[in-house]
Order: C-alpha cells, then sequence, then structure tokens
C-alpha cells in the first residue's frame, strides 16, 4: 500500500512541475504568424483598401431578377399570373407582407447570404445592407491604417465608406422604416440594444454622410489620378453626383407624407425637408449640367436605356443611368429567364407570366400633354377617343407598351402581330392562365420583337436603372414645388423651376408641357408630377414606394388592377402596319383584384427574431 | 502524461493540441476502489488566456460481496457479486464541427478570420472583375471563447446472485452540459449587427436517466440451458439556456423544451361548412384554397392568420426517451433457438404519405376522407392547387413507439466422427430471419426517419429469411 501511495504522490508532483513550467505550451498553441495576415494589411494602400472597399459594390442588390422569375413592381402597375404561388406579389396582392420572408421569386428575399458573389444572394437586401454597413464601419475606424496613399486616394477611400453607409441604410429604410443608425462596429462581446430611431432622424444620419462623401469624391473618377488604373470602367465608382443626388432622395423621402407621419408628424410633405431636397437635388442637376456627366438619352435610343440586344457586352443604360443594380451575371441573367416572363403562352410557350395593367398604362396621357380622365369616354380637350384609343398617345407609349395589333414578329401581318382583343389569340379568353390578361404588354424590359423567329431571345441585357438622370429632374420637381411652394418654384441652387424640370422630360419624349392647369397651385401640379413619374418611370420598380410614400397605397383606384375587354370593329379590313389607325368598339375596363389593405401595408414587416430580442427594435406596427 | 499533437492534412495549416493527463488508481483487497484522473487540456481553437482548462475526475467503488461478513451468502451460493459505484467527472469539448471538417472549420474561433478574394464586376462594355481584390472578413472572432464542459455523474450497482442464475447492473445518471457553444446564427443578436456573430459558451442542457440490465441464465441437469438478457434505458433531457430571443413567448424557446422537441400546426377538428373556413383563421399562402373538411387549425397565438408562429411542441422529441431491449433462448444438444425484441416509447415521428403530391399520380390507404355527413376526418386531396405548409395539422405526426421482433434463430450443430472423415471442423445449420414483426401505431415500418422524410423516399425496414450452413474446416 505504501508503494501505491508512493506512486500517486510521484505523478501528482510531476504534473505539478509540468504545470509550472508550461508557461510556453500557449505559444505552441497559438496560431502561426504564416497563417494569417498582417493586421492593417486590408488597409495599409490604395490597392488593398479599395479592395476591401469594393465588397460594397458586391453587396448592392440585384432588384430584377436575382431569381428565374422576381417579380419587383408591387404597385397597382403589373399583374403577375394569379394562379403562381411562389410569387412575392401574389403575398402583396393578398396583404401577406411577410411574403419577403416566405415566397420564392421576388425583391426583396430573405435567406440569402452576404459576402458572397452568387446572384441568387443578391435579391436578400436586408442580409447585404446590414453587412455593408457593418463593413462601411470598419473601414471608417480603419482610415488611419492606410499608411501610404496620396491625398485624393484617401479622399475616395473615405468618401465611398460614407456614400454607402448612408446608402445601405436608405436602402433599408425604404422597406422597413427607421432604423438605428449604426456608425460604429458594434462590438461582438455585447448584444447591441440600440433603439429604432424615426424615418427622419435616421434621414438626417443619412444626409450627413452623404455630405461627407459629397465632399470627398470626384465627379468622374476617370478625371483622377487613381482612377486612371481603372479608366474607362469607372462608371459604377461612386461619384459627387451620386451623393447628392442620393441625399436629395433621402431628404424628399423624408420630407413625403408617409415618412413625416411615422417620424410623429401629419400625412403629408414636410415642406421644410422638401426644401432641403430640393437644394440638394440642384446641386447634383447643375453639376450634372455642367460637367455633362450624366445625360437625357435621346428618345430614339430611349428602349437602351433599359434594355440591349446583341449589344457585344455594352450594359443598357446609356449617359443616363445614375446608379445601377449588381452586375452579377449581367450578360446571361435576362436570358435565364426573365425574358420570357412578359409574352403570353402563345408567343412564347415557358415563363411565368406578367403584363401591363390597364389601369397603370392609362396614365400614359395624349400626346399633347392631356392626361385621360377616363379612357371609355371620349374627350374633346385631349382628343382622347375610346374608338381610337391608342391613337395620338404619349410617344413613350409606343415604346414601352404593346397594344392590340403591335407586332411581336418581324414579318407583322395577321400572324405576326399582337391579338390582344377578347377571345384573339393572345388574349386571356383563348389561355386563362397564360394568355393576356390585362390586355397590355411590357416592351421596356422585354424586346417587342420576342420570339423564337427574330433571335431578340437571346443576348439581352437588363440591368435595372436604381436612378437615373429623368429620375431626378422628376424627383427635383416634386420636391420644389412642395419645398419653394409652387410649381413654378427654383431652388437656390439651380436655375430652372419644377415645371421646368419636368417639361426636360416631355421635351425629350416630344410630350406636350405640363398644361396651365396643372400650374395654379403645387397641389394640381403633384397630380401631373405623380402621373409623370408613372409614366416615365414604369416597371423599373419605383411605383409601390411612390404609393407609399405618397400615401396612396390603400385608397383606391390605387387598389386596383384591371384589364381591358374589346372587340375589333372591322376585322376584315384591318390596318396590320398602323394598329392605333383601327377603330375598336365596346371597350370596357374589368377589375381583376382589388386590395385590402389598412395603415399596416405601408411598411414591411421586420423580422421576428430581431424585434423579439429587446423591446426597443419594435416591430413595425400591425405586423 | 503529456502530449503535443500536430496533425497535417495537405496544404492547410496543421492542427495543434496540448494535453496533459495523470491519472492514480488505488485498489485495496479488491474491496475498495478509488481512481482519479486529471487532464489539462489546450485547444488552438481558444484565445491565449482561455486555451487551458483543468478537467478531473473521481470514481469509488466497494465491492460489498468481498467484505468477510459476505461469506455467509458466498458460501450459500445465494450471492456472487455485489459492487457500488459512483463517479463524478468533469469534460472538456471543442469539437464544435463535424470530425471531417476539422481543418476547414471551427478552428481559432477566437481570431478574426480575413481573406482576401473576389472582386466586383464595373465597367459598362463588357463589365469584368475589377482590379481591387476584397478583403473581408469571412468568419468573426470570439477573444472570450473556451470549453464548452460536462459536468458527469453516476451511480451504479452490479450484482450477480445464485451461482450465475441472475446478474446485472443498475446505472443512474445526472450530465450538465454548460458553455454550450452556441453557433453564432442561433445566437439572440439583431441583424444590424451586420454580420453572423461569433459562436459563444452560451448554452446549458441537464439530461439525467438511469439504465438497468440483467442477464438470468440456467442450465438443468439434463443440459438444456435457459437463458434471457433484458435491458432498459432511460434518458430526457432538458434544454436550460440557449440564448434565445429573450421576448420569444416560452413556448418558442428552445429553453425549458427537450434538444429535438417536435413542433406542429395544431388542428382541432375539420371545418365542416363554408361558414367555418371564412371564418377560419387564414393561412399566409393559399388561403383561397381552403375547403369545407380541412383541418381548423388552431391561431396558437392568436393573433388572426396561422403562420410558423403558431407551431407549438407537441407530444415528444423524435429521439425516444425509453429504449428496450430484450432476448431469450435456450440451447439443447446442438439444437439452440433464440428470440430479441427491441422497443421505443416517449418518441414522435413524422410518417409522411401524401396522396397526389404535386399532382403525382401516387395514392395511399390514407383513411376514411371527411364528407359533408361528418363520416371520416381526413381532409380531401389535392391534385393540382396547394394548402399552405399549415394545413396537415398533427396529421403526419405518429406516436412513434414500437416494439420490433428484431432477429429469431433456430439452429443445430453437427457434431460427430463422420464430420472428421469429410475434412470437416465443425457445421452449423442455420434458420433465421430479421425484422419479423413490428407492434405500432405509426402506419408503416420505417424505423428510422433520419435522413430523409419518408415521403421523400426514406427507405423501409426490410424483412429478410436467411438459411444457412456454417462450415469450418
Amino acid at each position: 500500500m505504501n508503494i501505491t501511495l508512493n506512486k500517486i504522490f510521484l505523478i501528482s508532483s510531476l504534473a505539478v512541475s509540468g504545470m509550472i513550467g508550461m508557461t510556453s505550451c500557449t505559444d505552441y498553441l497559438n496560431k502561426s504568424p504564416e497563417s494569417d495576415y498582417a493586421e492593417n494589411d486590408p488597409y495599409k494602400n490604395f490597392t488593398n483598401f479599395q479592395g476591401f472597399t469594393e465588397e460594397l459594390y458586391n453587396c448592392i442588390p440585384i432588384v430584377s431578377n436575382s431569381e428565374y422569375h422576381t417579380c419587383f413592381n408591387y404597385g397597382e402597375d403589373v399583374y403577375w399570373e394569379p394562379q403562381e404561388t411562389r410569387l412575392q406579389t401574389l403575398n402583396v396582392d393578398n396583404g401577406d407582407f411577410w411574403g419577403w420572408t416566405t415566397a420564392y421569386y421576388g425583391y426583396p428575399r430573405s435567406g440569402g447570404s452576404a459576402g458572397t458573389s452568387t446572384r441568387r444572394d443578391k435579391g436578400d437586401l436586408w442580409t447585404n445592407a446590414w453587412y455593408a454597413i457593418r463593413k462601411a464601419n470598419l473601414g471608417i475606424a480603419n482610415l488611419d491604417n492606410m499608411v501610404s496613399g496620396t491625398e485624393e486616394e484617401r479622399n475616395l477611400i473615405e468618401g465611398q465608406l460614407y456614400f454607402f453607409r448612408a446608402w445601405f441604410h436608405f436602402m433599408i429604410m425604404e422597406w422597413w422604416g427607421g432604423m438605428p443608425y449604426i456608425d460604429t462596429v458594434l462590438s461582438t462581446d455585447v448584444s447591441p440594444t440600440l433603439p429604432r430611431l424615426t424615418w427622419q432622424e435616421c434621414a438626417e444620419k443619412c444626409v450627413a454622410d452623404f455630405d461627407k462623401a459629397a465632399s470627398l469624391l470626384p465627379v468622374d473618377w476617370d478625371e483622377t489620378t487613381a482612377g486612371k488604373v481603372t479608366l474607362g470602367k469607372n462608371n459604377m465608382r461612386i461619384n459627387k453626383i451620386m451623393a447628392l443626388a442620393y441625399k436629395g432622395k433621402t431628404l424628399l423621402w423624408a420630407g413625403s407624407p408617409l415618412m413625416n407621419w411615422s417620424s410623429g408628424g401629419e400625412k403629408e410633405y414636410n415642406v421644410e425637408l422638401c426644401k432641403r431636397a430640393a437644394d440638394a437635388f440642384g446641386q447634383a442637376l447643375a453639376l450634372t449640367e455642367q460637367t455633362g456627366r450624366y445625360e437625357l438619352a435621346d428618345f430614339s435610343k430611349y428602349n437602351d436605356i433599359f434594355l440591349l440586344h446583341n449589344s457585344n457586352g455594352t450594359i443598357n443604360g446609356l449617359k443616363e443611368a445614375i446608379f445601377q443594380e449588381n452586375l452579377i451575371d449581367y450578360s446571361s441573367r435576362w436570358r435565364w429567364n426573365m425574358i420570357n416572363d412578359f409574352r403570353p403562352q402563345s408567343i412564347e410557350s415557358s415563363g411565368i407570366k406578367n403584363f401591363p395593367t390597364a389601369n397603370y398604362v392609362n396614365y400614359f396621357g395624349m400626346q399633347n400633354g392631356y392626361p385621360i380622365a377616363d379612357m371609355t369616354k371620349a374627350d374633346a380637350e385631349s382628343g382622347y377617343d375610346p374608338s381610337y384609343p391608342w391613337k395620338n398617345r404619349d410617344p413613350r407609349f409606343y415604346k414601352v407598351i404593346m397594344f392590340d395589333g403591335v407586332k411581336f414578329k418581324s414579318s407583322g401581318g395577321a400572324g405576326g402581330t399582337v391579338e390582344l382583343f377578347t377571345n384573339g389569340r393572345e388574349s386571356e379568353e383563348k389561355d386563362p392562365k397564360k394568355g393576356c390578361f390585362t390586355g397590355y404588354m411590357n416592351s421596356k424590359l422585354c424586346p417587342q420583337l420576342m420570339n423564337t423567329v427574330d433571335g431578340y431571345k437571346e443576348n439581352n441585357i437588363m440591368v435595372l436603372n436604381l436612378m437615373r438622370l429623368a429620375d431626378v429632374y422628376l424627383m427635383y420637381a416634386e420636391a420644389t414645388a412642395v419645398g419653394y411652394g409652387s410649381p413654378q418654384g427654383v431652388s437656390s441652387t439651380y436655375s430652372h423651376s419644377a415645371v421646368d424640370a419636368i417639361n426636360k422630360v416631355r421635351d425629350r419624349a416630344g410630350v406636350g408641357h405640363v398644361l396651365d392647369k396643372f400650374l395654379g397651385n403645387t397641389s394640381d401640379f403633384l397630380s401631373e408630377v405623380r402621373r409623370e413619374r408613372a409614366v416615365e418611370l414604369a416597371f423599373e420598380g419605383f411605383r409601390f414606394m411612390d404609393l407609399r410614400r405618397w400615401m396612396l397605397l390603400t385608397q383606391s383606384p390605387y387598389t386596383k388592377k384591371t384589364k381591358i375587354e374589346f372587340d375589333r370593329a372591322d376585322p376584315n379590313n384591318y390596318n396590320y402596319d398602323a394598329p392605333e389607325e383601327n377603330q375598336i368598339k365596346n371597350l370596357r375596363e374589368v377589375v381583376l383584384l382589388e386590395r385590402q389593405y389598412t395603415d399596416r401595408h405601408y411598411w414591411y414587416p421586420l423580422p421576428r427574431k430581431d424585434v423579439n430580442i429587446y423591446e426597443g427594435f419594435n416591430q413595425n406596427p400591425g405586423w | 502524461m503529456f502530449s503535443r499533437l500536430k496533425e497535417a492534412q495537405g496544404s492547410v495549416f496543421p492542427i495543434y493540441r496540448e494535453d496533459w493527463v495523470f491519472r492514480a488508481t488505488y485498489n485495496y483487497a479488491m474491496r475498495y476502489f478509488f481512481e482519479a484522473n486529471g487532464a489539462y487540456n489546450g485547444s488552438e481553437k481558444f484565445g491565449p488566456n482561455y486555451r487551458f482548462a483543468f478537467f478531473p475526475s473521481l470514481s469509488a467503488g466497494w465491492m460489498i460481496s468481498e467484505e468477510p461478513f459476505m461469506n455467509f451468502f458466498k458460501e450459500k451460493k445465494i450471492l456472487d457479486m455485489l459492487k457500488i459505484r459512483a463517479s463524478w467527472g468533469r469534460v472538456g469539448d471543442d469539437s464544435v464541427v463535424a470530425n471531417w471538417q476539422r481543418f476547414t472549420a471551427g478552428r481559432f474561433l477566437y481570431k478574426d478570420q480575413w481573406q482576401n478574394t473576389g472582386n466586383a464586376i464595373m465597367g459598362t462594355v463588357s463589365p469584368d472583375n475589377s482590379p481591387y481584390t476584397f478583403w473581408s472578413i469571412s468568419t468573426l472572432g470570439n477573444p472570450n471563447i473556451s470549453w464548452e464542459t460536462v459536468e458527469k455523474r453516476n451511480l451504479g450497482l452490479d450484482y450477480a446472485f445464485f451461482n450465475g442464475l441472475v446478474a446485472g447492473s443498475v446505472d443512474i445518471f445526472n450530465d450538465t452540459r454548460s458553455d454550450i457553444l452556441v453557433d453564432g446564427g442561433s445566437r439572440a443578436v439583431p441583424s444590424y449587427f451586420g454580420t453572423t456573430p461569433p459562436r459563444a459558451n452560451l448554452g446549458k442542457v441537464n439530461s439525467h436517466g438511469y439504465e438497468l440490465e440483467m442477464r438470468l441464465n440456467y442450465v438443468f441437469a439434463n443440459g438444456l440451458r435457459l437463458w434471457a438478457n433484458g435491458s432498459m434505458t432511460h434518458a430526457v433531457n432538458e434544454v436550460k439556456f440557449k440564448d434565445d430571443a429573450p421576448l420569444l413567448p416560452d413556448y418558442q424557446k428552445s429553453a425549458g423544451h427537450t434538444i429535438d422537441q417536435v413542433y406542429s400546426y395544431i388542428d382541432h377538428g375539420n371545418l365542416a361548412t363554408w361558414d367555418d373556413v371564412i371564418g377560419s383563421s387564414a393561412w399566409t399562402t393559399n388561403n383561397n384554397n381552403k375547403l369545407p373538411g380541412d383541418y381548423n387549425i388552431i391561431d396558437f397565438n392568436g393573433d388572426g392568420v396561422v403562420d410558423t408562429d403558431d407551431k407549438a411542441p407537441y407530444q415528444y422529441s423524435t429521439t425516444p426517451q425509453n429504449t428496450y431491449s430484450a432476448s431469450a433462448g435456450f440451447e439443447w444438444k446442438g439444437f439452440s433457438l433464440y428470440a430479441q425484441f427491441y422497443g421505443v416509447n416517449n418518441v414522435t415521428r413524422e410518417v409522411n404519405f401524401p396522396t397526389f403530391r404535386s399532382t403525382a399520380h401516387v395514392a395511399y390507404v390514407e383513411g376514411e376522407y371527411w364528407t359533408p355527413d361528418g363520416s371520416g376526418v381526413l381532409p380531401t386531396p389535392r391534385w393540382g392547387t396547394t394548402v399552405d405548409a399549415a394545413a396537415s395539422g398533427t396529421r403526419y405526426w405518429y406516436d412513434g413507439s414500437y416494439v420490433r421482433l428484431k432477429n429469431v434463430e433456430l439452429s443445430y450443430t453437427f457434431k460427430g466422427e463422420w464430420l472428421k472423415k469429410l475434412g470437416v471442423n465443425t457445421a452449423r445449420l442455420y434458420l433465421n430471419g430479421d425484422n419479423l414483426y413490428m407492434w405500432t401505431t405509426m402506419p408503416d415500418d420505417r424505423e428510422s426517419n433520419t435522413g430523409y422524410s419518408s415521403s421523400d423516399g426514406a427507405y423501409p425496414t426490410v424483412r429478410r429469411f436467411n438459411i444457412g450452413i456454417d462450415i469450418t474446416l
């Protein structure tokens, strides 16, 4: 027994002495230095720090088609085939705004991850934006670690970081409302419990960051020394005009009725914020016109702003595009498979179908500048005639909308023009599920001659413009009319009035100027601003946000989606070369869907997990 | 004993471990046993201040049957052996990923992991990779991360009586697993944190239970041997903490429930009329496909819609609380027969055979469908239309208890000189069968639902008969 005890003692003392003399053991387990990057590697020079920063561009969402069939127009503008249950637009129509977390197809969606270069992940705005904001903060916190670099290089980096911090907050705020404004790298130690800010509080923080970015960034990277490395490929890199225009957009949104109400004010515009928005837009427009950095595209190339066919890799947008969605898979993604979704099954056999609603097409007024009051009634003043409803319309109508009798094949004639009349070949009556169930088709996001014969199905590039110059003119018009109190108002930073700005967009399209009867006061003028945005920016993903911020989403007629039904008056003597010259009869507008919305439908719900962590991060009302 | 482990694979930086262990045992006259173990373990996964931890364990035993005062029972062949055991110990765990992933994931948990890869796509004509390569943090580190520990307590009894007729053991255990390394994605950290938070020592699970085992064995004077073995295990666990979002209602939290607790939409009868259909809580999808005869799905949290929040804890977990095993047999003059049973209870399983799913030309015998006169309870199967995920309620969840006749074998072993002449040492002729019968309320014999749900092709258990002869030369 003694022997055993001694053994115990011996072993124990060995163990103890081992522990005492063990300082080196911790070192043995240290991560070997060659397996790690040095502390300031990501930041030490322009090449590295710009690489760090450019992941923020990779966090820009793909709005239009992160998935094969992506719905992103949730206003009263587009109707997708209702029997298809995987589309978020169905959830939205049904008032189930949880759709963004449950539906398979749609933007924004959840379930993606940030930090990848996968197309599908780029539909997850929520995840990518918060990731990008963290990254921007990390970059800002490490600006001092850029040990070598010129003043210009430092400004470029810093300007981009501040821009993106604001921009991603803004992108989230559009859908989910005011958030905590994250301007530090949140610690890993303690789970943060920051309170939600009101929309306007949050917007002010964005504006400060956009201001800082605008003060640091150039108008054109091609003109800088650092930008010479990427000469000719700098168009997407953030510049001063982008920062100013997004500053204006943030302020205009903050001053819009919804955001004003959500921030504790009345359900009406906030004049002061709109005035500041007008000044920011004015600055952006003055700088644009002075430098020629961006230009309204010529009307003959209007469709090239949105989509290019056989362009040998050239991106759509021309010099009008200011800020575009993520380019991942840009050359193939529209072909797979969205291009199929805009034509009925009689023209394109595959695809989940969507068509412009008739109620929305009605916003396209007459070429002389008159709106259409009731599409079933003749109007001597405007010249609208329901027997010839597609005659003398706004020239943009013919560019972006296909109506009965329009060519879908270059051959034309009876077999190559669409039959959208009731019981026509392309009609819903002929094919209840995949026929054209509204009476109109979209030629903005899909070439008019998209069919297997003419080959327009292949080689399409459609990159959505998240901001383009025409949009900035229209936002300037809205902000200035409200902020400076009249359609003739002019911001302190620009030489043109609100009405001038709209007319610039109309002049490009060859549409008559805003009529005098809308120029008496801001309220009348705003009805034409709204119509102009509907027409100029149709199907580009703006309408839902516009209806929400104007607080019109829950009001009739903005809750309705309609189709038209009609017959050709003289089918045997049909003029296939000029479809608008053919008489039609029995034109009527039929309601397809009426949404049942309440005030809760002004915001998307926040993820359930987030709102269950602490009291200050509350759910949006009604969810 | 001291060991340093370096494990390398391909071009990956080697894994380092460092362990110090000691062990001391003592036994006195085969009556009193004592053992102490200690491990001082270091893992490269944790930061310098949290890297090493000490994990001791102690056990003691008392062989009562060797005490002099038990001699009477031993001599009378009443008692063969009786021993009481007790042990306590702490064990550390740093294995946050499956073993095969150990080189590529879950390493250096205390450090941020950087990567330098990927490019933005830029340009207006044939856009391509920007020359600036991304720098990004692929995994965020937690400088305070450390060992996960289990504190194990065990009390046991081994026994044998009546000259081998009865023998067995009883064990009672109680484990507390704490500082469990909770995956960042499961932590209650708001989205605006901006990335997956790091793993942290944030979980706690208690488990306890017992194991019983008994063996019977009797040889008659004529050589007939009868034997039977039986065992039972009972184990339950409860999550004490798992960083659930604090404001969640209790039924949605992991804490307070067992690991793998089954959650289900709860149904309450059928919707008998169109009035019932219209008046029922809305599904979030395909509500317009709801028909009379569908289950009335309970809006568990009363918010007006039936959504994933309305899934509630239902029955047990998918792991049985109790498992039973029993076998019995005899051997006599070369003949032998044995049968083996296996059973579980307190378990819930999904057995999902949906008729016409996704317009498939497959129908199952499901039972009686609902009719307006009230006969039958099963909702009408759908062909082209889809119903909400909630629509099936608890329909496909079954009490997973069963008893299975797992194995029966009858055999005869030949002996004799004639074998030798054939050059054969031994020969055994046998007939046996696997999975011969199962007693259960489940509709189908699929013992395990792991991997796939049964509708996705989980393979049914095979019943097999073998007849054969074993020959050794």
